[in-house]
This record gives structure tokens, sequence and C-alpha cells, in this order.
């Protein structure tokens, strides 16, 4: 349990630049995002059920809003947000939910790791 | 003279004869990149005792500076003080120590990393080496085994010179074995794409030890008299499952993950393998959100395993955040004890008293 914590202490270190940014996340990521300090601002399902109304209304309700990128789930298809990133000109950001999923996370301690380097991929201030 | 006796003398003949030098001959600026990429992908920061054995004139010492200072205190092993100053300008911290890796004058949980680069091969008894590793390491503590250059290449660049002859790179399966009977735990060990070594193994804590005596015995239970002689089986539902699975048991137990980490959870099917597995295993452990799915109601009406125990572990939650995550250590250790109905479907889970699941330290 310590490695955990300390897992997150890291975790918090690397993330604290980016609190509060805003971003566009995949359903299953909007929770992990949240805790990673990120603002949610919307969410969208997976590859197959995303349509183009649906991006059309994500756009329209973000235009307003300075988003700083897409965060897509690897599980439900890794580049369903990535028309949303390349019309709003963001960087899009993929994570995992499961070791295993690339060989650099093939554990826990290593997925969250992998996450937490995915986002700093995010503009900072 | 003992033949290991004199392949030793050997050995500590050339490198006293080519110490001086070495890093500047044997360390141009690709492989220094090479050097600078593998010790980048080490949590250097969060230790305060490194361990650097086999350090030579101290090729890693930069890397271990530019951590923090408060968290750093590095010191070296040498089995030469000539090649290796025995006070270090700059690294205040450091520390150099000339012994032998399979003794090291070091008390016992003393340390939070060993690194031993480029060295291994060198070690006379490699299996007390890796117990020395593990005895000196702390709780938690990790150890490292690393190599920039390819194991075939470099086990016959050794085999052409006498003093080093035989000095081999144990395969990531044979450095998997050392470790493993050495004690350590979550062992990664494995050739990257430019065939350098990579080993990565950590030491288990007290609480860690005694979480994952308690599953084993619970898992043990688990098994039938009819089994006894089989190994412990489980189906994980998820790598997330298995991850906490394979950590807690030592891996001493079988698992199938119903779907690797690469696959959405909701769509994927059971294979005829997963049904013979199940067919004979022990335990099931699922997510809630998987009691339904075709892939493991399907299995489950499908095999006749009325030995088989099933167990829901119930975060919801993004299980990736550490608090999730320690929640589903403890559950995944308490419903190993339970005595769960042979069904997915509005079962009720009585697990163990016992929930004081500690896992990873």
């Amino acid at each position: 349990m310590q490695h955990i914590d300390a897992a997150e202490t890291q975790c918090r270190e690397l993330l604290a630049p980016l609190q509060g940014k805003r971003v566009i996340a995949a359903t299953m990521q909007a929770e992990f995002a949240s805790w990673a300090g990120l603002e949610v601002v919307r969410t969208f399902g997976r590859a197959e059920d995303i349509n183009a109304r649906e991006l059309a209304e994500i756009l329209n309700a973000v235009k307003n809003i300075p988003v700083a990128g897409v965060v897509d789930n690897y599980q439900s298809g890794p580049d369903a947000g990535l028309p949303l990133a390349l019309e709003l000109g963001v960087a899009h950001v993929v994570l995992s939910n499961f070791p295993g999923s690339s060989d650099d996370a093939p554990d826990y301690f290593s997925l969250l790791m992998h996450n937490v380097r995915q986002l700093q991929a995010l503009p900072k201030p | 003279m003992h033949a290991d006796s004199a392949q030793e003398f050997q050995r500590e003949e050339f490198f006293n004869t080519h110490a001086a030098g070495w890093e500047a001959r044997n360390y141009p600026p690709e492989k220094l990149r090479q050097v600078d990429q593998l010790m980048s992908s080490l949590p250097l920061a969060q230790a305060e005792v490194i361990i650097d054995v086999g350090c030579g004139e101290g090729v890693l010492q930069p890397y271990c500076a530019n951590t923090p200072a408060r968290m750093q205190h590095c010191w070296r092993l040498t089995r030469r003080l000539t090649c290796c100053s025995a006070s270090w300008p700059g690294f205040p911290h450091v520390r150099t120590y000339q012994a032998r890796a399979e003794s090291m004058p070091l008390t016992d949980a003393s340390a939070d990393m060993v690194i031993c680069f480029s060295a291994f091969p060198h070690i006379g008894d490699k299996q007390a080496a890796a117990r020395e590793f593990y005895r000196i390491l702390r709780p938690t503590g990790r150890a490292y085994v690393l190599h920039i250059d390819g194991r075939e290449k470099l086990n016959q660049l050794h085999d052409s010179h006498h003093a080093v002859e035989g000095d081999h790179l144990p395969c990531p399966t044979g450095m998997s074995i050392i470790f493993t009977t050495a004690g350590f735990t979550s062992i990664e060990a494995h050739e990257g794409p430019r065939s350098l070594l990579f080993l990565r193994c950590q030491k288990m804590s007290a609480a860690m030890k005694k979480a994952a005596v308690f599953l084993w015995l619970v898992l043990l239970f688990c098994s039938t008299a009819s089994q006894a002689a089989d190994a412990v089986r489980v189906v994980a539902g998820t790598s997330l499952i298995s991850d906490i699975v394979a950590d807690l048991t030592q891996n001493r137990c079988e698992i199938l993950t119903l779907n690797q980490g690469s696959s959405c959870p909701g769509h994927e099917n059971a294979s005829t393998g997963d049904y013979v597995f199940a067919a004979r295993a022990n335990l099931l452990l699922i997510h809630p959100f998987q009691r339904n799915l075709q892939q493991v109601s399907a299995m489950l009406a499908a095999v006749d395993n009325p030995k088989l125990k099933v167990a829901e572990v119930s975060p919801r939650n993004s299980w990736l955040i550490p608090q999730v995550q320690k929640q589903a250590v403890n559950e995944i250790s308490r419903r190993a004890g339970g005595h769960c109905p042979r069904t997915c479907t509005g079962h009720t889970a009585q697990g163990s008293p016992a929930d004081a699941t500690h896992r990873r330290g």
C-alpha cells in the first residue's frame, strides 16, 4: 500500500502543472482525468458509437471554451476522439485502463505512469 | 590453484590492468546516449540509497547526482579502489566500497535500489550475488541488471579473451530463475529491441508477504483434495485483476486472464482454451460489469466445475486511481476466501473477515 501511496505522490507532482486544464475525454477515462486534476468539459463514447452529429454537438458546445486536449481511451478505440482534436487543433492523448495494453505497461504501476506521461503531453501554462 | 580461483585471479588481473581509462575507451557518445536512455527509465528519485555494483570508473554517477540531493546517497562498490577514487569531489554522499558482489559490507535492508550495470556476467557466483542484493535491499526495494550490448555479442566478446572466458550474461529466463530463487518478485527480464538486457525485480515487504501468504492459503483452501496435486487456478476477468492476483500470490498460481489489456472487456468472447482452463479452475474473479457478459455467463453455463468459486470485485470506479487500486487489492484478498454460489448473477459473496491486505508494501 505504501508503494501505491508513493506512486500517487509521484503522479501528483508530475500532474501539478496540468491542474484545471480543460479536456474532452472518453467516457471511460473521464474519472481518471478528473482525478488527474483536469476539468472534463465533455465526454464521448466508443469509436463505433460516435457519429458526425455527436461530434458536431461537442464541437459546438466547446467553441467558447479553451480546451487543452482530447483524452481517448485505448480500449474504446484509440482514435475515437481524434477528429475532435484535429478539428480543435489541440493535443490528442490516449490513455489505457488495463495493464498489458502495451509492452511498457505490463502492470498497474507502469500503466499509471504511462498514463501520466501521456497527460504530460498536454500543453502546460 | 583451484580452477575457479585461477579464473577469478585472471579476471582481477585483467580488470586491474585495463581499469584506467575504461570509460573513455568503452563509452563513446552513442553508447553514453544508450546509458542515458536506460537510466532515465529508472525511478532514481524515489531512492535514498542506491548501490552501484561493479561501478568501474563511475559511469552512472552523473545520473544519480541529478536526482534531488536529499533523496540521494549513492554508494559504490568496486573491487579495485584504484579505478574508482574513494572520495568523489562534487558528490559528497558517495561512498566507495571494495567488495565482492556476493558478500557486500552492508547491513540488511539498508538500500532502496541495486543497479548492476554491465557487470553481472563477471560475477563468479550469480545466485549468491542475487541473494546478497535481496539481503541488502529494503522491503519494496528494487534490483536492476542492465546492459546496453546484446547478450550474444557480449558473450562472444568475453569468450574471445581468456581472462573473462565463460563470463556469460544469462538469458532473460535464466535471469528470472536466478532472481526468483533469491526471493525477488515482480520480475521483468527481457531483451529490448536493441538487444539490451533489462531485469527489474522487487523485494517483498513483510506486509506483502503476509498478504501473499494469506491469499495463497485461501486459494489452497479452495482447492479440493482431488485437486491437491494440481496447481491452484484462477480465472481473472481482466488484466487489472490478474495483475493483483499475480502480485499477491507471487506468481505461484496459474492465472487465466479473460480480457487482455489490449482489448475491450465488453467485446471479447471466451475461447475453447478458456473453457478448458475454467473447467479445472478454483476461483473466478470478475468485475461487476462482467457478470452479464456472454463471455462469462456462457462459460459458466458450459463448464461443469462445481468447485469453481465465483467472486466479484466491487470497486466500480477507475482502478487506475490509486485509492481505488488499494480497495481492489483488499477486496481481491477478501473475496478469494468467499464461498460464492456458482453464478455471476446476484450472488452474495461472503468475504473473509481478514481484510488487512497490504499489497506491495
